[in-house]
């Protein structure tokens, strides 16, 4: 039933998109093919599909490339300050999109960036040795942005890596570097191929980065356009879905070849019965420099970005050149927190929907993830494709679809904080049953068989056995949803009304109303309703 | 000088009456109005306003009536797209809506016919059956002060053509603000159909708003930019060092404030389509927001008066039903030279 239940909730919004892009109005106006050859006929949407291409691999491969080294660095090595550097390294996933783009703007914009201000100074002129608002610059913001999501997806598979095999390696006299790429990297292919599919489809799916920094650099990309057709004028929901469409093809591909990678499964499983910690790699002489390089790259990632924000919040008016006493108040944090009337009604409501949200999105994920992995019921496979579907949907598309049928349900939720919960979960899903499912994966059978032989019933066992094992990743799931429901702003920028308003949005407002000191107080706000959580089950993931 | 929350306190205490210099409202509003309005208990705003003066006269009424204001706030094409879904859908949920054209043009058909007592001193031009112009602003010309010095700064629309100002200047998308459809159709009819491509061809940096596109002239990532007169004097309210200029050809653009035919609570609507109407509610509005307002009694002086602008400057007017006709060539037109 839950199962049944499941892929309806995660399928009506494709089915609705994919409706509304061949209907000439709305669904079931008559059918036509007028929006998908206007996709086809579009030089715009073919240059956006073009530069969507480019980001989204380039940002992939900065991401992949970052979060695993990080990953592995600071879980199997003897870098120093691997458990710090780990956190920093997780820090970006806290930071709104939007601290990230204002704090690189002020520190590499051509003009107005630190960067370039103190070029100018040394060459006497006006220099520009860096751009923010250049394709490197969007794959750069858009690859440090997602890599916290890599590393959180791989460190746990690194450090619940099977110790034994990797002990017959090097008793069979394997080196170093023969035991990483022979046995390390290998058995980590379901959690590097999960966060492999969730960074591309992230990256292709990201719409705040080319809408701020890509509108003003004149590089367009799908999502902002979808965007656009949705929300400016003139109003064109059918390209819009048309060009959804196209996302959700990339999306499919992605899982496609994912699954097919997966489908030697045994293979993978990784933590056996007989377990024990895996051993740390030597960097040897390479120790400090790699562990102050990690260090840099952490600091650069997030903390920089936050101190240029942090300084923000504290002035009168933003402008690099005005960083002077007599610039400083903190009249911003007095409004912002006590008299800008949105405020608290927006964190309450984000409160709660991060917390439930990423509760029923991580216990939902546990039961699809027993039922298609080890109980391999009836409707398995279907549940196992349509749990990703929404990934292939982004977040504004998916809104619609959500919108499309329940603003028709008369008596709903529509314009109450369940509908928007309903948004989460049915977005979320996926990821978590990513989580959830590469994590069951890495479980060996023989220790549910240990404990069904021991008359433990399912759910026994998977109290028992399974979830304590799945607990990193659990954890790690919980803490995504968590944090990325907080931040979410596509998917319910449709959804929301004036007494359901959550932070991301108005967050959005400050930031359309361009006052980057209010928006700076704003954010940090976000940011410590996101840290303390993540601060709090660190601490608990640590002890456990 | 008084700082842009200065100015929004100061709009609080308007509530009360207690701003010299203005009368407090007379009590215009049918009392069965007001009493079925309390019961109501609540009203929906949509606005497109910006956040300051939006929250600004929701405060207000709900400081004089006691009634709550909900504030959803968007763009205006975000606003009127809602709108549509959920009328579509029979879902109405606004009672009341403060918007721009063309969106006002394109939710015509949702809203209700209502000659609000409040409005009978508003000059006539001003007022429409369905909705009724509050607060005014204009297309200008803002720059960093530290940047531009005096004696070289811009003067009007053709000198965003100087090649001086070459990708160091911005503009707002009409994709995003469709009020700069109506900017595109001003300079079209001024300078001919050759100034698009050498605006286009000069680089403009493109921002999503009015005030994102101040804030870049603050901070140096521009040194100029086509922005409104509310950005300029908020921003510089701040004390920022950014300053501006009003061409002599320029666009009005104007606030409506009108009542939804489906509204959920229609006396609340009414009542506070009445309180945005009055001299009360038009002078917080306009002071939260530094704009122009139409009520001969309501005073913003920030913002200056159309009267003084007027013997100087040419307003356009523009036709919005033309221009909603006409948006895909002037977009196409945009797409080609400029994006």
């Amino acid at each position: 039933m839950v199962a049944v239940l499941a892929v309806i909730m995660v399928s009506y919004p494709v089915v609705v998109v994919t409706l509304r892009a061949i209907s000439k109005q709305e669904i079931g106006s008559a059918l036509t093919f007028e929006w998908i050859s206007a996709l086809v006929d579009s030089a715009r949407s073919r240059e956006a599909l073009l530069n969507t291409l480019i980001y989204t691999a380039g940002a992939t491969v900065l991401a992949m490339g970052l979060g695993v080294l990080l990953a592995f660095l600071s879980t199997r090595t003897d870098m120093p300050g691997g458990r710090v550097i780990g956190f920093l390294a997780l820090l970006p996933m806290l930071v709104p999109p939007f601290i990230l783009v204002v704090g690189w703007v002020a520190i590499a914009d051509p003009a107005a960036g630190f960067i370039n201000i103190a070029a100018s100074a040394l060459t006497g002129s006006r220099t520009s040795w860096v751009s923010i608002n250049t394709m490197a610059g969007l794959i750069w913001m858009t690859g440090l942005f997602l890599t916290p999501y890599v590393y959180l997806m791989v460190a746990a598979g690194f450090r619940n890596s099977d110790a034994a095999m990797e002990e017959a390696a090097r008793v069979s006299g394997a080196g170093r570097l023969r035991l990483l790429y022979s046995i390390v990297l290998p058995l980590q292919r379901p959690a590097l191929l999960a966060a492999l599919l969730l960074v591309i489809i992230m990256a292709a799916g990201d719409f705040i980065i080319p809408a701020t920094v890509g509108l003003k650099a004149k590089i367009y990309m799908l999502p902002s356009l979808i965007w656009q057709n949705h929300a400016s004028f003139p109003h064109r929901p059918g390209l819009a879905a048309a060009q959804s469409l196209l996302l959700v093809v990339v999306g499919l591909l992605c899982i496609y070849f994912q699954r097919r990678a997966l489908s030697r499964g045994g293979r993978y499983t990784t933590v056996g019965g007989k377990g024990a910690r895996p051993m740390l790699f030597s960097l040897g002489r390479l120790r400090y420099p790699l562990g102050v390089l990690a260090l840099l790259f952490a600091l650069s990632s997030s903390v920089i970005p936050l101190l240029a924000v942090g300084c923000m919040a504290f002035m009168r008016y933003w402008s690099p050149y005005a960083l002077k006493p007599e610039n400083l108040t903190l009249r911003n944090f007095n409004y912002m927190l006590f008299e800008y009337p949105q405020v608290w009604p927006s964190a309450q409501h984000s409160l709660f929907l991060g917390i439930a949200g990423a509760t029923a999105c991580v216990a939902l994920a546990i039961a699809l993830a027993w039922y298609v992995i080890r109980a391999r019921g009836r409707l398995a496979g279907i549940v196992d494709y349509a749990m990703v579907l929404p990934l292939g949907i982004p977040g504004i598309a998916l809104g619609v679809g959500i919108l499309s049928l329940w603003i028709l349900v008369p008596g709903g939720i529509y314009g109450t904080l369940w509908i928007l919960l309903l948004a989460y979960v049915t977005a979320h899903i996926p990821v978590a049953m990513q989580f959830v499912g590469s994590a069951l994966h890495r479980i060996h059978t023989e220790l549910e068989d240990a404990s069904r032989v021991s008359g433990q019933a399912w759910a026994g066992t998977l109290r028992r056995i399974d979830i304590p094992l799945m607990a990193p990743a659990l954890i790690g799931s919980w803490l995504l949803m968590y944090v990325v429901i907080l931040r979410e702003v596509s998917l319910v920028i449709l959804l929301y009304n004036p007494s359901t308003i959550v932070l991301s949005v108005g967050l959005m407002d400050v930031w359309q109303n361009g006052f980057y000191p209010e928006l700076a107080v704003y954010s940090l706000l976000l940011l410590v309703l996101g840290v303390i959580p993540v601060a709090l089950l660190w601490k608990f993931a640590r002890f456990s | 000088m008084k700082t842009r929350r200065a100015m929004l306190q100061m709009s609080a205490g308007l509530a009360a009456g207690a701003f010299l210099g203005v009368r407090p409202a007379r009590a215009a509003s049918d009392p069965k109005i007001i009493e079925a309005a309390k019961k109501e208990g609540s009203v929906s705003l949509y606005t497109s306003a910006s956040t300051g003066p939006s929250n600004a006269v929701a405060e207000a009424f709900r400081k004089k009536y006691g009634i709550n204001v909900s504030v959803y706030r968007a763009g205006s094409a975000d606003v009127a797209t809602r709108v549509q879904s959920e009328e579509a859908a029979n879902r109405p949920q606004a009672d009341a809506l403060i918007i721009e054209e063309p969106a006002l043009s394109l939710l015509a058909p949702f809203l209700a016919s209502y000659d609000s007592p409040e409005r009978k001193a508003i000059d006539a031009a001003y007022r429409l059956p369905n909705s009724t112009l509050i607060r005014m602003y204009m297309s200008q010309l803002g720059w960093n002060t530290n940047v531009v010095k005096a004696g070289a700064t811009p003067n009007d629309w053709k000198d965003l053509l100087d090649a001086r100002w070459r990708g160091r200047f911005g503009s707002l998308d009409p994709h995003v603000t469709a009020t700069t459809l109506a900017w595109q159709v001003m300079v079209e009819k001024l300078y001919g159909p050759s100034f698009l491509p050498a605006f286009g061809a000069n680089r403009p940096k493109l921002y999503a708003s009015t005030n994102a596109m101040s804030q870049a002239i603050v901070s140096g990532e521009i040194d100029l930019g086509i922005t409104n007169s509310f950005g300029v004097i908020q921003m510089a309210e701040t004390g920022a060092p950014i300053a501006g200029t009003i061409p002599k050809n320029t666009v009005l653009f104007g606030g409506n404030i009108a009542v939804f035919a489906k509204a959920p609570r229609p006396n609340a609507g009414r009542l506070f389509c009445d309180f945005c109407c009055s001299a009360e509610g038009q002078t917080i509005i306009n002071v939260a927001g530094a704009t122009i307002p139409t009520h001969p009694d309501a005073s913003a002086p920030k913002a200056g008066s159309l009267a003084q602008f007027a013997k100087t400057i040419s307003f356009s007017q523009p036709d919005y039903r033309k221009i909603i006709a006409d948006t895909p060539r002037l977009l196409a037109e945009w797409e080609k030279h400029v994006r």
